[in-house]
């Protein structure tokens, strides 16, 4: 009796003893990767600072000196996303309002389903083999800015149709009935109560989305191409090649030709990170934002 | 719902009427619809077809099966003259190109392999951070911080690697360039851990309460119910998102190819040079110019990445759903 007590005393002091030691271990394991990630952060902003500047963001690129800019990059990487979502993005929303509301619970709409998420995990630099192919050499347009917006959308259209589906399918059911019980048809419903409810959601989908597509490189490298018009930099022809940042930082690490490319590297890196911030910052803003003035608070 | 059927317009003769005008609309509105859902499809099957169709072209050269199992890859040998090197044989084997890319596949399999067993503790460690240990900290600090994370650009990681790991990497090895096997794999590690860490700690955070409560009410300590209740409950999820970082480090190639040296043998050392499936096509691919059987076998490289994330994909799908069946 006073054995077997004694014996489970044991258990339950070393099982107190395994508990705090666990708890400190899983502890320790959040702080490494806090102080892993903060490190990575501060390397680059300290690393990026002297470059953060407009002179830097404003000017071109120099081929044989030091101290070139990163304009046309900053310029495509911007003219790419926008051409990009300007085509993923009407298709996105429509595709999603079909799934969310439209299509028929079965096999059809399963392997739709199924298809959108295995194109959410398409390795990008096979997006870019298909798009050397389709966009590059069946169209011979050769690398142009709208080649690689049109591969950056296959890597878009997933997000944006999962998006689109997800903020209208989470709206409540008495909207649709409400609609619906008054008379309208289901597409009035669609466009005149579900995609105004599903807005707040919707824009900040698309700020996410872009936030991933700005940084995006393996996808440009072989359909934008890595050369940027570094005289005209500012015309809007969807047909000129377009280096993006991501893919001049990508060709910089071994580019002698320019002295101080280390620098301008961590310039377009800092600039990479600034942007990431921004998108992910204001999309969390933003989504507030308008939630709060439809819904006139 | 049969309240929005369409009437059909030849049972009202006043077809004109306001009411019939937007039922048909409803119609049209519902096809464009179903056209736009058709063409996500239809550009999954395109990527698809289109590589699959430029990769066959590999296997007109040599067999798939050296392709796959044969560790010699030399695309850029140089053929003697009046040697034609159109099948691989026996008799040019020696002299002509080959593309046995078991070392490439390989690489990219040990790189992930190890990227993986970094990361998966680490995760697990930090999502249990942040759903059990310390919520408040965890819900309104490191959670959204993570969600930043996973949106820096992958080259940005790359660009790190190089600076940083590398150099790192060469001290250890005491020499070199090390640009190496280990430096791709922190890297990937790096990079993926903020997913992985995400998806694992909303597989924990939608374990029914009722489970840990159980436990508590038992008398177990915090750590038994997260080892005996919490985990087994979380199975599911967080095995889907160890596959799905294994996906990501599979598919990633920038900001690998910045920092593992392209050397196309398999990898025996750690702190050796190696390359992966996506490190040849982003590297090689500028040279397809001039081979052009090259541009196949990178194609065929290609092909076979589609295939094994398609195969990661079925595998999630399998694990959630064995784990519905159970509940």
């Amino acid at each position: 009796m006073s054995a077997s007590s004694t014996t489970r005393r044991a258990t339950r002091t070393s099982a107190y003893l395994v508990d705090r030691v666990m708890t400190g271990v899983i502890r320790l394991t959040a702080l490494f990767l806090i102080v892993l990630l903060a490190a990575v952060v501060l390397r680059l902003l300290v690393a990026g600072w002297p470059e953060l500047n407009l002179r830097f963001i404003t000017s071109a690129p120099k081929s044989v000196e030091a101290g070139g800019g990163i304009a046309p990059f900053l310029f495509n990487s911007i003219y790419i996303l926008v051409l990009s979502l300007l085509i993923s993005g009407p298709i996105g929303l429509a595709a999603g309002i079909y799934m969310a509301e439209f299509a028929p619970p079965g096999r059809i709409t399963n392997a739709v389903s199924v298809a959108i998420e295995t194109l959410a995990t398409l390795p990008s630099i096979v997006v870019g083999l298909f798009g050397l192919l389709l966009f590059v050499q069946q169209t011979h347009w050769g690398f142009t800015r709208l080649g690689g917006a049109l591969a950056l959308t296959v890597i878009n259209l997933p997000y944006a149709v999962r998006i689109a589906e997800d903020s209208i399918r989470s709206l409540p059911t008495a909207l649709r009935e409400g609609s619906l019980g008054i008379g309208a048809t289901r597409w009035q419903t669609v466009y005149r109560v579900l995609v105004p409810a599903a807005l707040p959601n919707l824009i900040t989908g698309l700020i996410l989305i872009s936030g991933r597509a700005f940084g995006e490189a393996a996808a440009l490298l072989y359909t934008a191409g890595g050369s940027a018009e570094t005289r005209h930099f500012f015309n809007l022809n969807p047909f000129a090649p377009g280096a993006t940042m991501a893919v001049a930082l990508f060709n910089l690490r071994q580019d002698a030709s320019v002295p101080d490319s280390p620098l301008i590297s961590d310039g377009i890196a800092a600039v990479l990170v600034l942007g990431v911030l921004i998108f992910n910052l204001s999309a969390r803003f933003l989504g507030r934002a308008v939630v709060r003035r439809v819904s006139g608070t | 719902m049969s309240v929005t059927r369409p009437r059909s317009p030849q049972a009202d003769p006043a077809g004109a009427s306001g009411a019939n005008r937007r039922l048909l609309s409803d119609r049209a509105a519902r096809y464009l619809l179903a056209a736009a859902a058709g063409f996500a499809v239809l550009v999954l099957v395109a990527v698809y077809a289109f590589v699959a169709g430029q990769s066959f072209g590999i296997f007109d050269y040599i067999n798939p099966l050296r392709f796959l199992f044969v560790d010699h890859w030399t695309p850029y040998a140089v053929v003697p003259q009046g040697l034609a090197c159109g099948h691989l044989s026996a008799g040019t084997i020696a002299a002509c190109p080959d593309y046995g890319a078991a070392g490439i596949i390989g690489g990219s399999l040990v790189i992930v392999g190890l990227a993986i067993i970094i990361a998966t503790p680490l995760a697990l460690g930090a999502s249990l951070f942040i759903e059990q240990t310390d919520r408040q900290f965890g819900d309104r600090v490191l959670r959204p911080v993570l969600e930043i994370f996973v949106g820096i650009p992958s080259v940005v990681y790359g660009w790190v690697g190089l600076t940083n790991v590398v150099p790192v990497m060469r001290h250890l090895n005491g020499g070199g360039t090390g640009l190496s096997v280990a430096a791709a794999a922190l890297v990937l590690s790096i990079m993926i851990l903020p997913t992985v860490t995400t998806l694992s700690a909303d597989a924990i955070r939608n374990v029914h309460p009722s489970l840990p409560e159980a436990s508590y009410a038992l008398g177990a300590t915090r750590w038994q119910t997260i080892w005996k209740t919490i985990l087994p409950a979380a199975r599911a999820g967080i095995t889907t998102g160890i596959v799905l970082g294994v996906a990501r480090a599979l598919g990633e190639a920038l900001a690998v190819a910045m920092v593992v040296g392209n050397i196309q043998r398999f990898p025996t050392k750690l702190f050796g040079p190696a390359s992966t499936m996506t490190t040849s096509i982003s590297v090689d691919l500028g040279n397809g110019a001039l081979y052009p059987v090259l541009v196949h076998a990178l194609y065929a490289l290609g092909l076979l990445l589609l295939l094994i994330s398609l195969a990661l994909i079925i595998i999630i799908r399998r694990v959630s759903r064995g784990f519905e069946a159970k509940l």
